[in-house]
């Protein structure tokens, strides 16, 4: 069984899992778990959702593998597959709102009190950001989510979304400009409530 | 990347990770490996060509069909892989040779197993390694048993394993059959002299 040392290109893990060692995805799952957990609670404002969909996404990844052409990073692909297992499982946890509501909870009595309070507040935080996010077009909020919070190149989120690259970017243009009205009015106008992709012009440029 | 609108990460715990991957893996191995569309096809033209066979009263020519080995059309360079591994699209591991002549011009390349096995040879390709690498003077390499295909778009590649990996990656062997066995440095040497590079 190979060890993952972290220089093996995901392309050549990705082969090898094709061909039938297993233990080269389980490489790549490791690789990219904690990338995939924070896309997924960004995606659903939920921790709970977010493991149960990192896993999910994997899954998903795995079963579309025919149509998937790794050239460098398998992360784009995960991206593409977490948007789709988030969107269900959010559905899902829309139908039993009532009885996550009811439940006690028991998870979190184990848990740390300042562990699960910073738990809570990233959460709310974050279903303010989704708030407004939500509000735009599910295809916006897509390129959102792989550019802004993920630093995708357009030139990957075109390959991995399918478009040409011109659409990502005017995609891209009209969901900044709306999020910032949008968070500017729910947080008020502070220091760090712009849209935040100054570092991002900088690579993508 | 960090956004400052969004809340900071978090990490997963290392024991849940490893739990998950368990459970991944165990899906995996739960899962039929997957099988280009071209090689299930072939594998139901495989059935009618044996229907064939057996209603002809079979021959050359309808085994010669089930094969389908092709020919190398296209000469201008070849793949030389490290690893019998071949995924459409991705990168591969190994080097793509090609056969230089004056002017700047590329030659052809007329033996493309011939040509992989001599850069085994001179350490120019180890195996599983992601690139070639630059050949070692002095030194002589063993070389692994090396069989040729055909790719899609008509150039060669020449991957170490047994004649079957060019039917195991739903690719078609070369026409004519281009195979060879493992080599020590020692026979190697003692069989054909000094590794040649291509002119």
């Amino acid at each position: 069984m190979a060890v993952d040392n972290g220089e093996t290109p995901d392309a050549r893990l990705w082969a090898r899992a094709c061909a039938g060692d297993h233990s080269a995805f389980g490489d790549l799952f490791v690789r990219h778990a904690n990338r995939i957990h924070n896309y997924c609670f960004r995606r659903t404002g939920s921790w709970t959702l977010a493991e149960d969909a990192t896993s999910q996404t994997f899954m998903e990844t795995w079963r579309k593998r025919s149509s998937i052409a790794v050239t460098d990073s398998l992360l784009p692909w995960l991206f593409v597959a977490a948007n789709n297992v988030c969107r269900n499982s959010e559905r899902a946890s829309r139908r039993a709102t009532n009885l996550l509501v009811k439940a006690p909870l028991t998870e979190h009595v184990r848990d740390h009190a300042d562990d699960v309070a910073a738990r809570i507040d990233s959460e709310r935080q974050m279903q303010r950001v989704l708030l407004a996010l939500r509000t735009l077009k599910r295809a916006d909020q897509d390129v959102v989510a792989m550019c802004d919070w993920e630093g995708l190149s357009y030139d990957e989120a075109a390959t991995v979304l399918g478009v040409p690259i011109g659409t990502v970017r005017s995609r891209l243009s009209r969901a900044r400009a709306r999020l910032k009205v949008l968070l500017d009015d729910e947080v008020g106008p502070r220091a760090d409530s712009h849209v935040g992709t100054d570092e991002l012009r900088g690579e993508q440029a | 990347m960090s956004v400052q609108y969004l809340p900071p990460t978090r990490e997963l715990p290392p024991e849940q990770i490893v739990a998950m991957r368990a459970e991944l893996e165990a899906f995996v191995a739960r899962e039929e490996p997957a099988r280009p569309w071209w090689r299930k096809r072939r594998n139901v033209t495989g059935g009618l060509v044996v229907a064939l066979i057996v209603a002809t009263g079979g021959g050359t020519a309808a085994a010669y069909a089930y094969l389908h080995p092709r020919a190398v059309t296209d000469k201008g360079s070849a793949r030389c892989y490290s690893e019998a591994v071949y995924v459409p699209g991705a990168k591969f591991a190994g080097t793509t040779v090609a056969s230089a002549v004056g002017g700047g011009n590329n030659g052809t390349i007329q033996d493309a197993l011939d040509t992989c096995a001599s850069l085994w040879q001179v350490g120019g390709l180890r195996a599983g390694a992601a690139r070639g690498t630059g050949p070692v003077a002095g030194a002589t390499y063993a070389v692994p048993a090396l069989v040729g295909c055909t790719l899609p778009g008509g150039m060669a590649a020449v991957f170490p394993g047994p004649p079957d990996t060019c039917d195991q990656w739903g690719l078609a062997p070369e026409s004519p059959p281009a195979v060879r066995a493992a080599t020590t440095p020692a026979a190697t040497a003692a069989t054909e002299g000094p590794a040649v590079s291509s002119p």
